[in-house]
């Protein structure tokens, strides 16, 4: 069975939720936990409908939907899948759900609260299926009102500060990606902003314009995923974000970025992507081993897990740059493997957080033996992060790095030296947290309650699934990837 | 004999007609009949609407063609009757103004509007200069009506003072302009310029000195100093009324000669695109950068009003179609944002009694349509989609790419960036911000009509953001039927 204009319908259920719960009495707030938790829960199972009616050896967009919106400026209602969109979709379909069911924790202006969340919702699952870059310009706009309210109300003592940097930054950042937008559509010929059409005729773009454009799509970016220097408001805006809202910033947002480089950047503008290729590289080998350095210096866990998503961000970088068939997979895959654990990681933060009321690292100690699942989980969660061979974040990085050697040899050594770095503060933060003597304090500490081991075991499960059989999410991607490579050359 | 069709000409003498009418009403039977004044008046300038668009395709000119209707010009028209209507409608609910003389303010109101007609048909400089001064002289008595309020007064003067030397200077160049040509036609002057062997520089002179008046009129750098000082002291419908119809018909007026005098300007080589971009450049920077400093919600409209006259002019300077596409969308869209925008500042001020931001503090806890409402008209005045804010920006940059004016769009993409800080000021007012004295203050009812008001406003603000369809094909029909 295939239903049709099943994408539109997936990234408008939320609208449908939002347009309910505005008619809602704010005050019954079980009712509108449990409301917005399955408008997300639909939205997650429509996307599994996407798996079906995907055809997984086909490399171009699929489930298209194409539609003049406004004719005096080409302007099209496109939008599809690929191998490339839709591990991206289903992440967001999937962490939506959990960070929704995360969010039942909230107490203050409940109503307001999961408007503005289904609102993100929308706006990142229509990101990653717009294949018009005005409606993908929209979709990217959309999710920055509701993230700034979401950070700047139920944020946490700095929150105001950090959700207008957030606001400001990638606004900045957007606003540039627009000119260059806008200056792909007047150069080509017929004007379109039809990603695919822009895509047929990157030929005749010459190399300067290609370099002017690359320049101000990457601003938008890199301020996104984001690429040193441009990563200074990630920690604010992490740290400060309630629970759920840091996981979908961690697991989606940054993913809006790298999405961004193989969707447009890259195919569009090929000539200008090899010209900066070396640029890229060095700039994910900064992010790796930055990112990896200044995590370990962190006192606060959040801020800790916030700083390895910077140096995480950097594989993909680096797989990027490469622009090899490996390289891309790995890139991709790093960001989808990155989604589910930083996510799970995130919401563990939360867990610990709603416990103990501090995130100092120091604080702990000996929490192996007050909270013994909490402890498996987190080390599981942490290995995964750190690259342990049979979970998900080895196979992506070590496809990231494999990629990138043939062409970036001494980056690529260089950026090896993250792992070692990433394993030595993961394994230190454990260390401190879970060893050592028992702290007097923590001794009456819960262990993790149903719900939330409710959020966190699916992703657990994806983990050990990516890292023993990458196959069943790498089969998706492929053909797709394989031919973006192609583009290149 | 002048022969005058009177045909194009009805739409203004309907609202002439109808101030008269307003005031004799008011004069005759006095207290009896204050509260049939509002929508009688409602009524009167929603049939010159309709007796507007009714003109709709025609292209023409009259009364020895000082007079030009064309597609552009009923448009624009039609936003300025728009704006009176919806500002006839937020009267009702403006509390300071009270009963007094309310028959001497609507007929004021409505002679205005038909002023700001005529300066957006005007089609030669002795017209559009009587025109003008029509419209600035009700303005300094809409500005300074509330007699007992010393702002008010204030303003007033200011206003004045102002508008008297910004018109002096524009009819200092008029007159060079009618020393080269002997015409005060526009048109004439045009084909006398392109003949005539005219020094360019003199040309240049003159055509700015006469553009200082609209400059003055749609408060763009460097002639906006009495933006703010107006804006806060005078009425807040009448503030909003001159933010959206005086500036719309300034625009308008502005198009007209910069579109029609562009050939006699091409000979004066880049220099008049230099300053118009000068004036652009500056009144975008300026009013946002200066607009973050302000804790009043009626001046921080104002900066922001600064600031939108330079993405305006971008449109004016790229010309040809997108140019013309760009305006004629703006326009519109900033009819509805901020007519949206002032008609919650004064409901806010009506219910809480104050314009200050921290007036607007738990507005969210307080009145939460009434801060989602504002939100979404914040939000679309920062451009951001999907309201109709953003595309009027999305099509300006794109005027601008396409003719590669990039300078331009990027002082224009920075200028939204700290244009969002400004607007975010309030949003953090309304969301973030905690103050639990505040709530304890009552909050007063909002009267019908200024729902309806801001009603209409958010239908506009949203569905021209997700459908902008139309509103690009009527600006299409402008540049196709565009007089001259």
């Amino acid at each position: 069975m295939n239903i049709p204009h099943l994408l539109s319908i997936i990234v408008f259920t939320p609208v449908v939720g939002i347009i309910v719960l505005l008619f809602v009495d704010g005050k019954k707030h079980k009712f509108i936990r449990w409301f917005s938790a399955i408008i997300t829960l639909i939205v997650l199972i429509l996307s599994f409908f996407v798996f079906k009616q995907f055809n997984f050896s086909e490399s171009g967009v699929q489930l298209v939907e194409k539609g003049m919106w406004i004719p005096q400026f080409n302007i099209k209602y496109f939008l599809g899948v690929d191998g490339l969109s839709l591990p991206l979709f289903f992440l967001t379909a999937l962490l939506s759900f959990l960070a929704c069911v995360g969010s039942f924790g909230i107490k203050e202006r409940v109503k307001e609260y999961f408007i503005l969340y289904l609102l993100l919702v929308t706006g990142m699952l229509g990101v990653f299926v717009a294949l018009d870059m005005v409606i993908f310009y929209i979709f990217w706009e959309v999710v920055l009102v509701p993230m700034y309210f979401l950070i700047g109300i139920w944020g946490g003592p700095k929150r105001e500060y950090a959700a207008i940097k957030f606001f400001l930054y990638t606004l900045f950042g957007s606003v540039v990606m627009l000119l260059g937008i806008l200056a792909l559509y007047f150069t080509s010929n017929p004007h379109t902003f039809d990603m695919m059409e822009i895509i047929a005729q990157r030929a005749t773009f010459t190399r300067n314009f290609q370099i002017i454009v690359w320049l101000a799509m990457f601003i938008g970016f890199a301020i996104k995923v984001p690429i040193f220097p441009f990563h200074t408001w990630l920690p604010d805006a992490h740290v400060e974000a309630p629970t759920p809202i840091s996981v979908l910033l961690a697991g989606i947002l940054l993913k809006m970025g790298g999405y961004g480089f193989l969707r447009l950047s890259f195919p569009m503008l090929p000539e200008a992507s090899k010209y900066f290729a070396t640029f890229f590289a060095i700039l994910g080998f900064i992010n790796i081993v930055y990112g990896a350095l200044v995590a370990m210096a962190q006192k606060d866990l959040k801020k800790l897990i916030a700083y390895s998503s910077v140096s995480h961000m950097g594989y993909v970088l680096l797989g990027f740059a490469s622009m090899t068939q490996m390289g891309y997979i790995g890139g991709v895959l790093q960001m989808f493997n990155h989604g589910i654990i930083t996510g799970a990681l995130f919401l563990l933060v939360g867990v610990i957080y709603d416990r103990a009321h501090t995130r100092d690292i120091y604080a702990f100690g000996g929490l192996g033996k007050t909270m013994p699942v909490y402890f498996g989980i987190m080390t599981f969660s942490c290995f995964a992060s750190l690259g342990l061979p049979g979970l998900a974040g080895f196979v992506s990085e070590f496809l990231c790095l494999i990629g990138a050697f043939s062409v970036f040899k001494v980056i690529v050594i260089a950026s090896a030296s993250g792992m070692i770095i990433t394993a030595a503060y993961f394994l230190w933060t454990l260390q401190r947290m879970f060893m050592g003597s028992e702290n007097e304090r923590w001794k009456d500490l819960p262990d993790m309650s149903g719900r939330e081991l409710f959020t966190l075991i699916p992703l657990m499960i994806l983990m050990l699934l990516i890292g023993v059989y990458p196959k069943i999410i790498v089969q998706v991607m492929k053909p797709t990837l394989n031919y973006l490579v192609g583009l290149m050359y | 004999m002048v022969d005058i069709d009177f045909s194009l000409l009805l739409p203004e003498l309907i609202l002439i007609g109808g101030a008269f009418f307003i005031i004799a009403l008011d004069l005759i039977f006095r207290r009896r009949v204050t509260w049939l004044l509002l929508p009688v008046s409602v009524l009167i300038v929603a049939f010159a609407m309709y007796v507007a668009i009714d003109l709709a395709g025609t292209v023409a000119s009259t009364v020895m063609n000082t007079f030009v209707v064309d597609t552009f010009s009923i448009v624009m028209k039609v936003i300025i009757m728009l704006a009176t209507i919806f500002i006839l409608m937020l009267t009702d609910g403006y509390k300071p103004l009270g009963n007094a003389h309310q028959g001497e303010f609507v007929g004021l109101i409505l002679l205005a509007s038909s002023a700001m007609c005529f300066m957006v048909s005007a089609g030669d400089m002795v017209m559009l200069y009587v025109a003008i001064e029509f419209t600035s002289i009700i303005s300094y008595i809409l500005v300074g009506y509330l007699r007992r309020n010393p702002l008010s007064i204030e303003a007033g003067i200011k206003y004045f003072l102002f508008g008297a030397v910004s018109s002096a200077i524009m009819l200092f160049g008029m007159s060079l302009l009618y020393v080269l040509t002997a015409t005060t036609n526009l048109g004439g002057i045009v084909e006398g310029i392109m003949h005539g062997a005219v020094n360019p520089k003199i040309v240049l002179v003159s055509v700015s000195l006469f553009m200082v008046g609209l400059a003055f009129k749609m408060g763009a750098v460097p002639m906006h100093l009495w933006v703010p000082d107006v804006y806060q002291g005078a009425p807040t419908p009448i503030t909003a009324y001159i933010s959206v119809a005086s500036k719309t018909a300034g625009v308008a007026a502005f198009l007209r000669i910069a579109f029609w005098f562009a050939p006699m300007l091409d000979v004066a080589s880049g220099e008049w695109v230099n300053i118009l971009s000068f004036v652009s450049m500056a009144s975008m920077v300026l009013g946002t950068v200066i607009g973050i400093l302000q804790n009043n919600l009626k001046r921080l409209l104002a900066y922001s009003a600064i600031s939108h006259i330079g993405f305006i002019i971008i449109g004016v300077i790229v010309g040809q179609e997108v140019g013309m596409i760009a305006v004629v969308y703006y326009m519109v869209a900033y009819l509805f944002m901020t007519m949206g925008a002032f008609a919650i500042v004064i409901m806010v001020a009506d219910a809480t009694g104050g314009y200050e931001l921290n007036d607007y503090v738990m507005l969210s806890k307080r009145k939460p349509s009434l801060a989602l409402l504002m939100t979404i008209f914040l939000i679309s005045l920062a451009g951001i989609p999907p309201t109709v804010g953003f595309f009027a920006k999305f099509y300006v940059f794109a005027a601008a790419i396409k003719q590669g004016y990039i300078m331009l769009a990027i002082v224009g993409v920075l200028a939204s960036v700290v244009g969002l800080f400004m607007y975010a000021r309030v949003l953090k007012a309304m969301y973030l911000d905690k103050n639990d004295e505040i709530m304890k203050k009552p909050f007063g009812a909002i009267p019908p009509p200024s729902w309806a008001v801001v009603g209409l406003c958010l239908l506009g603000t949203l569905i021209f953001g997700v459908y902008p369809k139309p509103i690009v094909e009527i600006a299409r029909y402008c540049c196709n039927l565009f007089g001259g």
